[in-house]
């Protein structure tokens, strides 16, 4: 499972599309599970997490508000909130089915790969059922356990965030 | 103890008893179309509403599509540097005039017939206008429809739909202060950052009105925020004032909340920050007297402006607009507004200690929309109880200091209360 793709070495520009298509294909099925440490362990120390908001994705983090715009701190402190019986908004937690598509990917110019991926997610609660669409701009970097996150970046397409659809998961 | 309940403001809505300590809001004002319906003629078409920023069109030409209180209006800024608000429906057919969310354009196109409109309004030309009447009455019947009024008060722009009724400085009395003190932040003005949080609850907007203005929810609702904070290394202090205004605005004010971008460092803001805002301080302090700086640095506030307005002047200044969309359904829009001149790294830092907590993907907001989503579905089970008091929420906590004539405690639902006497009154006036 994780560990045979994470605990192959790889170099940079021998990084496959598969390899980067395992790498999602885990850490979707880790959120799925609610599998937080390991989930988190697929970050390098530093990295970020982020949302754009819909007018905001053309700006950088450091200049429009976002949705989410988690560093290392924040996102630490939102992994230790999911894990809190009184995070009330996912207690009882959601449950979401991840479809990941259209993977691309390139090497950037200080050493990281950048990853383009479409997304449906589905999230499942209080008896509704919620579709976000939108696209992932990831940049990994290997390390030597493999691939990992240095930013994580979900952008909505959908123009609003729908009724009762909030990010209180990981998108 | 027999209750002696009374029905306040003519409202079979809500029912007080100071004496016996009662006072409770019938649960069929979330719920109910035709309340939801009445709402929309005597509140929102009546009352004056939040519309923009003027910073949001900063440049003319400048728009931006907004819809308050259920109609869709084109905000925008002519070319003189006038701030506008149209209804986005064509004078000649009803088409949406115009489709794109915001833009720059010195005319506004219908593209149904090609009836075009220059940004104050006028029709300025259109195809084939030889089958028209001659003469100039014909185009300026049929402009672009403004806006009953508009006001703009520290470039927070007011709409309201009525031709009548009070001013915007008689209808928002004291609470014009309170936006005078976010105003006042900094010498060089305020302006909304890029990047609205656009969200939306199932349930009703009302709820999300109560959910700001009670700070009883805040420690049992918010406790994993609260715990983040503290292993940030600040704790929060228990206490917090609320005050009624007029007019059904109503005011929580806190110190010791939490930190306070660009005024009042805390941990997370990072060792950077804090000889930043030291020089921040000393600006604030020197140009205006020590009593109003201190206003503005050390205290945090939540201001509701009746019906549509949430200014939290907090961690960060945030503006939250409510819009109905159904008795069930409500939009929601957050802005950030911040100094011009904030340097970008504490720009970065107001940013994230804002979006920490508020919005659809921050560590709190998201339990406040469980909550209050958690009600609309709810209450569907007691719509139908024979039994009396069942179909009632309860807003009583902390009447007998009020009563006392105590000052308000945030964690009371004195702002609650308020709120509702206000709402009960706008809905049982006579028509004009």
């Amino acid at each position: 499972m994780m560990e045979d793709v994470t605990e192959r070495p790889i170099a940079l520009d021998a990084v496959t599309r598969t390899d980067v298509e395992d790498f999602l294909y885990e850490e979707a099925a880790l959120l799925s599970g609610w599998r937080w440490d390991d989930w988190l362990a697929l970050f390098v120390p530093g990295a970020r997490y982020e949302i754009p908001t819909f007018d905001g994705e053309a700006y950088s983090g450091r200049v429009a508000q976002y949705f989410i715009a988690d560093d290392w701190d924040l996102l630490q402190a939102r992994i230790i909130r999911m894990k809190s019986k009184q995070a009330h908004a996912e207690n009882p937690p959601s449950h979401t089915s991840r479809l990941l598509g259209n993977v691309r990917h390139w090497p950037t110019d200080d050493g990281a790969v950048a990853v383009r991926a479409n997304f449906v997610v589905h999230r499942m609660r209080d008896g509704l059922l919620d579709p976000y669409v939108g696209r992932y701009e990831h940049e990994l970097v290997v390390s030597d356990g493999g691939l990992r996150f240095r930013l994580r970046r979900a952008v909505l397409l959908t123009e609003s965030v729908r009724p009762g659809t909030r990010l209180s998961f990981i998108l | 103890m027999v209750s002696t309940a009374v029905t306040i403001a003519k409202s079979p809505y809500l029912q007080e008893d100071p004496g016996a300590g009662i006072f409770r809001v019938h649960r069929s004002v979330y719920r109910d179309p035709s309340i939801f319906d009445a709402e929309r003629e005597r509140i929102w078409g009546r009352a004056w509403l939040y519309l923009g920023h003027a910073s949001e069109v900063p440049e003319p030409g400048d728009f931006k599509l907004r819809t308050i209180g259920g109609r869709e209006l084109v905000f925008l800024r002519d070319v003189h540097g006038r701030v506008r608000a149209f209804l986005n429906a064509c004078p000649h057919r009803g088409t949406a005039v115009c489709r794109e969310p915001a833009g720059n354009a010195k005319r506004l196109r219908c593209f149904y017939h090609a009836w075009t409109f220059d940004t104050e309004g006028r029709l300025v030309s259109l195809p084939s206008p030889e089958a028209y009447p001659v003469g100039d009455a014909f185009r300026e019947r049929l402009g672009l429809r403004p806006v009953a009024r508009l006001e703009v008060l520290h470039d927070f722009v007011f709409i309201s739909y009525a031709t009548s009724g009070p001013d915007l400085d008689s209808y928002l009395g004291e609470a014009a202060d309170y936006i005078g003190l976010v105003a006042d932040h900094s010498d060089t003005g305020m302006r909304v950052v890029p990047g609205e949080q656009r969200y939306s609850s199932r349930a009703n907007w009302k709820l999300g009105v109560e959910n700001a203005m009670d700070g009883y929810h805040f420690a049992p609702s918010h406790v994993t925020f609260l715990e983040y904070l503290k292993r940030t290394g600040f704790t929060t202090s228990e206490g917090g004032r609320g005050r009624i205004l007029s007019n059904g605005h109503v005011l929580g004010i806190q110190s010791g909340h939490s930190g306070r971008a660009g005024f009042d460092w805390e941990p997370r803001f990072g060792e950077a920050e804090r000889s930043r805002i030291e020089e921040n301080r000393a600006r604030l302090f020197a140009r205006m007297d020590a009593e109003r700086a201190a206003l503005i640095a050390d205290y945090s506030r939540t201001l509701f402006m009746f019906p549509n307005l949430l200014l939290f002047d907090i961690e960060g200044v945030s503006i939250r607009l409510l819009e109905p969309v159904e008795p069930g359904l409500t939009r929601i829009s957050a802005f950030a507004l911040a100094p011009r001149d904030e340097p970008p790294e504490a720009l970065d830092v107001r940013l994230k200690v804002l979006t920490s907590f508020i919005g659809p993907g921050g560590l709190a907001t998201p339990d406040d929309l469980e909550a209050q989503e958690g009600i609309q579905r709810a209450i569907a089970s007691t719509a139908t109880d024979p039994r009396p008091g069942v179909d009632w929420n309860d807003v009583s906590r902390g009447m007998a200091s009020e009563a006392a004539g105590e000052p308000l405690r945030s964690i009371d639902e004195g702002r609650v209360r308020a709120f509702w006497r206000h709402w009960a009154t706008m809905m049982e006036e006579p028509e004009e």
